[in-house]
């Protein structure tokens, strides 16, 4: 598994679009949002390489400026249980 | 579980996200989160004798992370390349678990295959070969043995001298510091009579002037060589001189690099303490109150077998003696070393030479020197060591903060455990020789047993016990913690056969399948570094404890446990003599694990004791604190009232666990930094300034000792000068670093450095392959022209911790005929392409 | 034991590769009527290095032939050649230094083996191949710019001392140890590979670039004053004069 938490930025008046855009992507939890557009978003992903199309998809999303990952965990453990 | 540990991730990682962010989470515990279920406990690094602490992390059963300790005086955080990758040395991939015996048809066969089996198979048999090898009524035919280590941790260390010296009554106990830091103990007795640097790390700080002789300290000791290059940035003045048969990478910080023809150095020596002389400026003061002169005997040969031809031409083999002399026939001596013949001998330009014989003649400048296998590993070691002290002595530049003859350490433990428990096969816990009645006599009330039991001459050192095992006197052989068939001189001719040698039976306890492991007959799975409670003694006198912070996997038990247990398995007639029993009033059935572990002392400490909230297997096992037990009656070595010799004294057993390590003599509640000087030695008294108390008037030795040329010099056939040694990616063989993909990735393969020019001479192009070969033996290989170490022409320098390129097929197996320890810096060898 | 997690799918698609403009001629040269792949080669990955001697991308490619020689006299396996589907132009030869990098070989086989001159031959010195440049391009995680003593990197380099140095600062956190930082001089740089592939970091913190990437330019108005008047062996401006201060007697 591979778990990986960040921070995006998205244009404040975009926020709210971004934020449906962002929970239709799979694995993608919003766990809190400023109003000035900060978000702090985790992806929880099976496969790592799955991890990095999402962070990919995230920035892709109208309104996000920027999505800079901060924590990544992974465990090979995991993907073979 | 699974559920909950992923939660308890996704919540680690929002938070660190929000962290970066400055974003408040709603409704997360940050204080529960941050501490993300890894435990962090004090620890010292596995490796060098340096004894970086570290801080070691542990969550559900498993050490998952490493940081470097900030508060640690050593390392202030930081960690080499293999410190980094520490939590990793446990988890290769063909960790041993279970006990491996080669058998055929069911049972034991010298050529059998390795299959499992279980502790008590595997304790039968070993204790069937051993006893088969010990004749209680006859020492003489005691052929038993033991290689250890400057890698066990103290208590492990202390119980196998032990059970070998008071159980087995055999002193064929050695460890693998013999090949390491024997000649630096030898200089160590015969100038001071006590062992270990009277300096510290501290000395990196204070000093104007450094000088490596024969010490790579930028690969070998990359923290200390961090501090030693901030002092030379940030202190006006400061110069760094460094010699070396070879340009490695501590040239590069040189303000005086001198590259020396191998053996030379002890004429580069006798010509500095020759310049001191001549130009007076050596401190009379000094010299008159702390110092005596002596002459040491010449012409002693090469540590070989007896009967090799330089061992029969040497007139006075294997002789030590040194004898009182006056200074002026010291000084004439020595005035045979002009500058001149330094150059000529050497090879290194003479205003380079002089430079430094200035550095050391300058009274306002402190001087410390270092030195590793460059000086240690040296047919001529313990001289050497010594010419280094004589110059020192002279100016009276030691034991202060800055001038500081320092000898480090290439085990975490060398120091800690291999010489201060008695690991030698001449020594006792604490400095005590099994020579001397006197200290026998101590020893054997300490462990209330009858003194006759410890044998009055040496065992077999590390060089010997290979040629004894070759030749069948030594039958019944235990390796532990370290991988000897790869670190030992000349495998081919003396310790591959003596391990597969009919006659003997081979144990070796080892966390990994080595070539030392797979060469035995039986096969020990082994608990290592942080899987067990221990602890280690660095170069500066640091004695450091660790708590056991995980378990051993599968059936993997620690090297303690292995001798403990093993020693239920002796009764007393089984190893001592009738006469030995009577003397004792112990029943002749009693086992040695009764006589010497739960033996009043080692078993007092109650398993309420042990440390809160960490595993110990071994005590469990037992049903006492063993490490606290063995730890305390070392102390009645060391620190008791009465002891044969002071200066070694430390802390309870329980201040360790709490301290981040303490440098001995630890008296009062402090610690020494510099030894024999008043105010900092609680041992010299006000007013005697300094004090060389290891001798009994007080006073250091100045030993002179010639030049003498090496055992093998490169001739018509074998023209190049081999030198051989480690690379900062790897330590020693390669056993655990070699598992860490990403230091293999960083080094993969040994080669073999050599000059451009030679390599041009024999045809060979950079990466092609070669064969290096000796008159003992060859390896194929590749060529490096590039790179990291540039030897000059006619010297080559290859690596010896790839197991699948054998560098010690090729070594020769001259030792110093004092330390007893190899030189596996100079024989003669070719190369020729593949 | 963990492996450190495969990275080609992420990196890959970070696309900081995106030379459009360089690559544009090499486009027509592809000949191999499969339009899918076409944009693969405006878009030589990052990670692609081209053998010793290459030249530029769009001549490098116009001149290859696709002949697979170089990749076999290679006696290392270093070189590649570039299958369908991967981005790099199919059937030309390349190396990933991560992977396997060049180990500079003396007599540089695969230069003799190119049939056409798309690997130069006037290229006998290996120490002058520009295959591409070394770029320690994370000072964060790069563990001697934490005070580590790791500078693997340093010690593997075949052009040791002259293509990558350590300098030496004082650590300020420590107060007593020095820092060893990796600096790469790139007139001496091969773009060998060796550092980035000995990197011990589960993604190397030193990358070999090719040049476009990894070199800045110089405005082409813009002289260094120092090295010109050295060049020069005087001020470039003659007979200017200079007035003496004038100072109270006691300092004077």
């Amino acid at each position: 598994m591979s778990i990986s938490g960040l921070v995006v930025h998205a244009r404040s008046e975009k926020l709210a679009g971004v934020k449906t855009a962002l929970e239709a992507l799979e694995g993608v939890e919003i766990h809190a949002a400023n109003e000035d557009g900060r978000l702090v978003v985790t992806v929880d992903q099976l496969v790592n390489n799955e991890a990095a199309d999402t962070l990919f998809k995230i920035r892709e999303v109208d309104g996000v400026i920027d999505a800079a990952l901060v924590y990544n965990y992974f465990d090979e453990d995991t993907v073979k249980a | 579980m699974k559920l909950t540990r992923r939660d308890f991730i996704k919540t680690n990682a929002a938070v660190a996200a929000a962290t970066a962010a400055g974003v408040t989470l709603p409704g997360i515990n940050k204080a529960e989160a941050a501490a993300d279920g890894i435990r962090w406990d004090k620890g010292v690094c596995r490796y060098c004798g340096t004894g970086c602490g570290v801080l070691v992390g542990t969550r559900d059963g498993k050490v998952v992370a490493s940081q470097g300790d900030p508060d640690a005086p050593v390392n202030k955080g930081l960690n080499c390349i293999k410190g980094y990758f520490l939590p990793k040395i446990m988890y290769g991939e063909d960790r041993l678990t279970k006990p491996l015996l080669r058998m055929k048809n069911g049972k034991f066969d010298k050529n059998g295959e390795f299959a499992p089996v279980s502790w008590d198979q595997a304790f039968d048999i070993m204790a069937e070969k051993f006893k088969a090898a010990i004749n209680p009524e006859d020492p003489q035919a005691t052929r038993v043995g033991m290689f250890g280590s400057g890698q066990w941790t103290i208590w492990e260390g202390y119980a196998a001298a032990k059970f070998f010296k008071a159980g087995l009554r055999s002193n064929n106990i050695d460890p693998n510091a013999r090949h390491c830091m024997a000649s630096a103990v030898g200089a160590f007795m015969r100038g001071f009579g006590i062992d270990e640097p009277m300096g510290c790390y501290d000395d990196l700080e204070h000093a104007d002037v450094f000088v490596l002789w024969g010490a790579n300290m930028a690969e070998m000791h990359p923290i200390l060589w961090s501090r030693l290059t901030n002092t030379r940035l940030t202190k006006p003045g400061c110069e760094v001189h460094v010699l070396s048969t070879f340009e490695h990478r501590s040239f590069e910080l040189a303000d005086n690099g001198m590259i020396f023809t191998p053996q030379s150095d002890l004429a580069i020596l006798n010509y500095i303490a020759n310049y001191i002389i001549q130009n007076k400026a050596y401190n009379q003061d000094f010299i008159d109150k702390h110092v005596n002169f002596n002459a040491t005997t010449t012409d002693i040969g090469y540590g070989l077998r007896d009967e090799h031809p330089l061992q029969k031409a040497a007139k006075n083999p294997n002789k030590g003696k040194f004898n009182k002399i006056s200074f002026e026939e010291y000084a004439k001596a020595v005035s045979e070393y002009t500058l001149e013949k330094a150059v000529e001998l050497s090879g290194v330009p003479a205003e380079q030479l002089e430079r430094l014989a200035k550095a050391y003649a300058d009274p306002k400048k402190k001087v410390s020197s270092y030195w590793t296998m460059g000086f240690n590993q040296h047919t001529r070691g313990v001289w050497v060591n010594g010419l280094l002290y004589n110059v020192h002595l002279l100016m009276g530049k030691i034991s202060e903060p800055g001038n500081s003859p320092f000898s480090l350490t290439g085990q975490p433990s060398a120091c800690g455990t291999a010489r201060e428990v008695g690991t030698f096969a001449h020594r006792l816990p604490a400095d005590l020789v099994v020579m001397n009645e006197k200290h026998r006599a101590f020893a054997a009330k300490t462990w209330k047993i009858p003194v006759e039991v410890i044998p009055p001459k040496p065992g077999f050192h590390a060089v010997l016990q290979h040629r004894m095992l070759k030749d069948g006197k030594l039958n019944a052989y235990w390796v532990q913690c370290t991988n000897n068939m790869q670190a030992a001189p000349n495998m081919n001719e003396e310790g591959y056969p003596g391990y597969r040698n009919e006659a003997n039976f081979i144990v070796v306890s080892d966390p990994y399948p080595t070539v030392t492991a797979t060469s035995a007959d039986l096969i020990l799975p082994t608990a290592m570094w942080m899987e067990k409670e221990g602890a280690y003694g660095n170069a500066e006198r640091r004695t450091q404890f660790w708590r056991q912070q995980v378990d051993a996997p599968g059936e993997a038990k620690s090297d303690i446990w292995q001798v403990v247990e093993f020693s239920k398995r002796f009764q007393l007639k089984d190893v001592w003599s009738k006469d030995m029993i009577a003397k004792s009033g112990y029943s002749a059935d009693k086992s040695l694990y009764e006589v010497l572990f739960a033996n009043g002392q080692v078993n007092k400490f109650g398993l309420d004791q042990l440390q809160k909230g960490h595993n110990n297997s071994e005590s469990k096992d037992f049903g006492f604190y063993l490490q606290k037990g063995i730890f305390e009656e070392y102390r009645m070595f060391n620190s008791a009232e009465g002891i044969p010799k002071k200066g070694h004294e430390m802390a309870e057993f329980e201040v360790y666990h709490n301290a981040r390590g303490l440098r001995w003599p630890v008296i009062d509640g402090k610690e020494t930094l510099w030894r024999f000087r008043e105010g900092y030695d609680p041992h010299v008294k006000a007013g005697e300034g300094v004090k060389f108390y290891g001798k009994p008037d007080g006073k250091a030795a100045i030993i002179f000792a010639p030049y003498e040329p090496p055992a093998e010099s490169p001739d018509k056939e074998y023209d190049l000068w081999l030198s051989t040694g480690r690379v900062l990616e790897h330590w020693h063989s390669g056993s655990m670093t070699r598992r860490v993909p990403e230091l293999h990735r960083a080094y993969p393969s040994a080669q073999v450095y050599m000059h451009p020019d030679d390599a041009e001479a024999r045809g060979l192009k950079r990466g092609d392959a070669i064969k290096i070969s000796t008159r003992r033996g060859e390896v194929l290989t590749r060529v490096e022209t590039r790179g990291r170490n540039k030897p000059p022409v006619g010297l080559v320098f290859m690596p010896w911790f790839d197991e699948s390129q054998l560098t010690n097929k090729l070594t020769l197996d001259a030792t110093d005929p004092l330390s007893k320890e190899t030189d596996f810096k100079k024989c003669a060898c070719k190369v020729v392409k593949a | 034991m963990s492996k450190a997690p495969k990275s080609s799918g992420g990196v890959n698609r970070r696309q900081f590769l995106a030379d459009t403009a360089k690559a544009a001629c090499g486009v027509g040269a592809v000949g191999l009527g499969i339009s899918l792949y076409a944009d693969d080669a405006k878009a030589l990955p990052a990670t692609a290095l081209r053998p010793p001697g290459a030249g530029p991308e769009s001549h490098f490619l116009s001149a290859c032939v696709r002949c697979g020689l170089c990749v076999r006299d290679c006696p290392y396996d270093t070189l590649r050649l570039a299958k369908l589907g991967e981005r790099v132009t199919v059937g030309t030869p390349y190396f990933v230094a991560r992977e396997v990098p060049c180990e500079m070989c003396d007599d540089i086989p695969c230069v003799p083996a190119c049939p056409t001159g798309a690997l130069d031959h006037a290229l006998t010195d290996i120490n002058k191949a520009r295959m591409g440049l070394a770029v320690l391009i994370d000072h964060e995680t790069c563990l001697n710019f934490l005070g580590l003593r790791c500078d693997v990197c340093y010690r593997v380099c075949p052009v040791i001392d002259k293509a990558i140095t350590l300098e030496q600062h004082a650590n300020l956190r420590t107060g007593k140890h020095a820092m060893f930082i990796p600096v790469v001089h790139s007139e001496h740089c091969t773009g060998c590979g060796k550092c980035e592939r000995s990197c011990v970091l589960e993604e190397a913190a030193i990358k070999v670039l090719p040049h476009r990437l990894a070199k800045g330019a110089l405005g082409a108005h813009y002289r260094l004053g120092w090295e010109e008047k050295a060049k020069a062996g005087h001020e470039l401006v003659p007979g200017i004069i200079d007035l003496p201060d004038r100072m109270p007697e006691v300092v004077r």
